[in-house]
């Protein structure tokens, strides 16, 4: 069963699902999921439906919302995905989002949520879990981003470097642009462009490469700082974590290398991290939308379910938990 | 807060529950326009076109009515029970819903590739007054092939979902009765067989109630899928309903076609020349 929801705030009225608890006890704890990228609520290949179905039949009350311009909700969008991928980086949803999940908590009197998503949907829960800690139980993060656009980082460097290197750039640039993209050889190498099928054919030290490439000691250029310092808190806070990410690909890569040049001597025993084999960014392919909802159950259940209490903040012990999914 | 008038809701479908947003026209209703999405990723990625098609519409005094098929995004049900027939039900059940929320006016089946072979199968049988079609694929076997394409070319390029086979390779599992996972959704073989024999049915040549195919490629004449009936527009490319990097891309000659379309069934009274 499903009910929908509409959640006047900011300006904003929101349209959202509801996915009432199965009979038997209700969790004091909800589930919210916010908007993957520019997709609707439902997400790639319904995997935000079929993940709150799951967790509303384990009695955990779920809400997915479209946040403003997106889905079914009215508002304003820029014209590329990369503008509003831009605007999901600087945190441009967080406002609205706590005050959707704000309503949520006061309507349904939850005493607080767990949040997440896929992609832009981590990060805007990231930076909201990081601005308004207090009601917030833990989050779930597939392919987080904690790197900026490329215009983004273009735009950055450019500024930087002052006007003079506009000109600098030109035709040359131009033509070597694509041999000494970075992100180029980024997509090539963790095999998310048309290049990485010589990989089939051409004997190529991939890893060996991609390792030499990243410098594990610390951020790279083009990392999200401020959504780092957020994931760094996160951590501390011992909030309970999960983050799936595609083996080997973009995401996969640049959170390893985040998480352990923002983490160096820290321990963090509340975070699972889940590297699942052969599928893609959206999680469309090699079974991972089914892999995905069976491991968020259990983690859900695991940290929120009999006998869930508040967790208390500070961490000690051992390192988080890593597993790869096949 | 905006000042449209949007209402989503559910239809009873059974035991299911059928997705639906009406958008309620904004200035005197001309029409109405049922509008019969796209599946799966195509779904996904021309959300954002899609419920601004219907804004437009209904800003433009238009009542527009969208749904989600059973097992996809926001209705009930599961996908793996779906096929071409119980979608087309589903459209069905949508039109009797628009009809009870906007008697009097016009009716219009609107359908986006999926939704254009199923609008076409229920235009032909039901009192509705025009028919519109984008990109409409030609037939249910076409359009499963063309995505299982997407699936085999995306899979050997990421070296994702497993050992790399060939589109006949999981046309022969689905034949015997596995599930095939397509762009996350798990397709059967009921599915499959459902496709097969669906063909795009091009209304008569005697149809008198207007009907229009538009390419949205930009296609010569002489390719046209039904010469005399067709119009073609060159739409941005990759088209929105693909991935895309352009969110809002450049679509107003294909708003006006459209809406130019919808409007002038007004000319024909409604349930008129309708075949029973």
């Amino acid at each position: 069963m499903r009910e929908l929801i509409q959640l006047d705030v900011k300006g904003h009225r929101l349209w959202g699902t509801y996915h009432p608890p199965a009979s038997g006890p209700r969790r004091p704890v909800g589930v919210l999921f916010f908007n993957p990228g520019h997709v609707p609520r439902a997400g790639h290949g319904d995997l935000a439906v079929l993940a709150a179905d799951r967790l509303a039949a384990q009695g955990f009350p779920c809400f997915r919302v479209d946040l403003p311009g997106l889905g079914d909700s009215a508002g304003a969008l820029p014209d590329t995905t990369a503008e509003l991928y831009q605007r999901v980086c600087q945190g441009g949803f967080v406002e609205v989002a706590g005050a959707a999940r704000a309503e949520l908590l006061r309507r349904y009197g939850l005493e607080g949520m767990v949040m997440g998503g896929l992609c832009g949907a981590a990060t805007t829960a990231l930076l909201l879990a990081d601005q308004e800690p207090e009601r917030t139980r833990g989050l779930f993060m597939f392919e987080p981003e904690f790197y900026l656009s490329e215009q983004e980082a273009h735009a950055t460097r450019d500024e930087a470097e002052g006007q003079g290197s506009v000109s600098t750039r030109g035709r040359l640039g131009r033509v070597t642009s694509k041999l000494f993209s970075y992100w180029g050889w980024m997509r090539m190498l963790t095999r998310e462009n048309e290049y990485a099928r010589l990989f089939r054919f051409v004997p190529f030290p991939r890893q060996k490469v991609l390792d030499w490439l990243m410098d594990w000691g610390s951020l790279p250029a083009v990392a999200n700082v401020p959504l780092v310092r957020a994931w760094q808190r996160a951590v501390e806070r011992g909030m309970p974590l999960l983050v799936i990410t595609a083996e080997g690909k973009l995401r996969d890569v640049f959170f390893a290398r985040i998480h352990r040049a923002a983490l160096p001597d820290l321990s963090y025993p509340h975070l699972r991290r889940l590297r699942l084999a052969g599928t893609n960014h959206i999680f469309t392919t090699g079974g991972a939308i089914a892999a995905c909802v069976e491991q968020l159950s259990h983690w859900a259940t695991e940290h929120f379910g009999e006998g869930f209490s508040a967790l208390p903040l500070g961490t000690t012990g051992f390192q988080g938990q890593e597993r790869a999914v096949g | 807060m905006t000042a449209r008038d949007e209402s989503p809701g559910y239809i009873a479908q059974g035991e299911d529950s059928l997705y639906c947003v009406h958008h309620r026209a904004e200035q005197e209703r001309r029409a109405a326009v049922l509008l019969a999405g796209p599946l799966g990723l195509e779904r996904a990625h021309g959300y954002v076109v899609w419920v601004r098609w219907a804004r437009y519409l209904a800003s433009k005094g238009v009542e527009v009515l969208r749904l989600d098929y059973r097992g996809c995004g926001e209705s009930t049900g599961r996908f793996e029970d779906a096929t071409f027939p119980r979608w087309e039900e589903d459209l069905r059940t949508g039109l009797e819903h628009l009809r009870r929320l906007s008697p009097g006016v016009p009716v219009v089946v609107h359908g986006l590739r999926l939704g254009a072979l199923l609008a076409a199968r229920v235009f032909c049988t039901e009192p509705v007054e025009g028919l519109l079609m984008w990109e409409p694929p030609e037939s249910g076997r076409t359009h499963l092939m063309e995505v299982l394409r997407r699936k085999v070319a995306a899979d050997n390029l990421e070296g994702t979902g497993g050992e790399a086979r060939s589109r006949d390779d999981y046309v022969a599992a689905l034949e015997a009765g596995n599930r095939v996972e397509v762009e996350g959704q798990a397709w059967s073989r009921g599915l499959w067989r459902s496709a097969v024999g669906y063909d795009l049915a091009i209304p008569e040549r005697e149809e008198a109630r207007p009907w229009r195919v538009v390419h949205l490629d930009g296609r010569p004449v002489e390719r046209f899928l039904a010469p005399g009936r067709s119009h073609s527009v060159r739409a941005p490319r990759p088209f929105f309903w693909t991935t895309s990097n352009r969110l809002l891309p450049e679509l107003g000659p294909l708003y006006e076609d459209g809406l130019s379309f919808v409007t002038s069934t007004g000319a024909t009274a409604p349930g008129e020349g309708v075949r029973s």
